[in-house]
């Protein structure tokens, strides 16, 4: 049995996804079957970390007091160049259509995909 | 988290919802706002503000369903509907095909009623983006047009399309699935002729419009008076 990927949910850099083998589609949350079409045979790939912005939100309220350090951060909504999307944090001037790419930071002791604009 | 600009849209609907509660004697806010308040109101997840967002209240909310008429009036269930699209807002399909445009045109088909039949419009509101969205996925104002419609005073008492004459989630308050079932009371009360000062011309025929989640999942329903 080969060994299982490990991503930023559980400390590791790096961002998995799933591929349908029948269909082709990426889904980001892990499922045992394609959400597109059904098909049982999803497999798990790492992700090269660029995307496009599709969305942004300034958060300036923190939601626990463990994230009022953090304030303001922003949270985007950013499509992957594999093709799914994924909610993550990012530079705060970042905005819709920027080409990012992401590193990882620590946020409320935990580490996340923190997306900067790509050079 | 929108891509949209509620700056531009939405501020009119607080202002009408916070107008609207203070007509209700159990609405949690009992002070009159302006736009320039909610412009003014401190930042929470840019681009809404406080006064975008609906309140955390305490609360609750009853209605007894019986198959016996128990008055004069009676309220029938003409048609509902639902549509579930996704769960969280990553899964979200494009803004323009979300599941409250899904859940009406079941309804309407289920019914056989057209909005132009809609006398009282009671349409969830859990934050001004949310509400100005609803409106035109309902087909109550068309795209891009809500924001008109609201300061027109389409949606007040004495306009063409009363909505949410309690004050909604917005100022009535959101107490959870108590304040979503608010709304429903204040329909029945409208539509039974019981709303007091609030009371609007005709409620005959009534739309209710539910949203869950990350505006992910949604149920439309017509409700008719019946004698
Ligand atoms: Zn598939």
């Amino acid at each position: 049995m080969s060994g299982k990927l490990a991503d930023w949910t559980s400390g590791a850099e790096a961002i998995l996804y799933q591929s349908c083998g029948a269909c082709g589609r990426a889904q980001y949350f892990r499922r045992s079957f394609c959400a597109a079409c059904g098909a049982p045979d999803v497999v798990e790939k790492s992700a090269s970390g660029t995307g496009t912005v599709y969305a942004t939100s300034l958060v300036c309220r923190a939601a626990t007091p463990e994230t009022r350090a953090h304030i303001p951060y922003n949270i985007l909504l950013v499509d992957t160049r594999e093709g799914f999307r994924m909610m993550a944090h990012g530079d705060n001037d970042l905005a819709i259509g920027d080409q990012v790419v992401a590193g990882y930071r620590s946020f409320a002791g935990r580490l996340v995909p923190y997306f900067e604009k790509r050079k | 988290m929108n891509t949209a600009s509620p700056s531009k849209t939405s501020p009119n609907s607080r202002v009408l919802m916070r107008a609207h509660a203070l007509t209700h004697p159990g609405a949690q806010f009992k002070e009159a706002i302006t736009v320039a308040d909610v412009m003014a109101s401190k930042p929470v997840a840019m681009p809404l503000k406080l006064l975008d967002c609906c309140p955390v209240s305490d609360g609750g909310a009853a209605f007894v369903v019986s198959r016996e008429r128990t008055g004069a009036m009676g309220i029938r269930v003409r048609g509902c509907a639902q549509a579930h699209t996704h769960q969280h807002v990553t899964a979200a399909p494009a803004l323009s095909e979300l599941g409250a445009e899904i859940a009406i045109a079941r309804a309407k088909a289920a019914s056989g009623v057209a909005i132009s039949d809609v006398r009282y419009a009671a349409v969830y509101d859990s934050f001004t983006i949310t509400l100005a969205m609803l409106l035109e996925d309902l087909g109550l104002a068309g795209r891009g047009e809500a924001a008109a419609r609201v300061r027109a005073g389409y949606f007040g008492r004495a306009g063409a399309m009363p909505l949410n004459t309690h004050g909604g989630l917005l100022s009535y308050g959101h107490c959870g699935v108590g304040g979503a079932m608010a709304h429903l009371v204040e329909t029945h009360l409208q539509m039974t002729g019981r709303a007091g000062p609030r009371q609007v011309r005709d409620a005959s025929l009534a739309l209710l419009h539910g949203d869950g989640g990350v505006l992910s999942s949604h149920v439309s329903m017509f409700l008719e008076r019946v004698r």
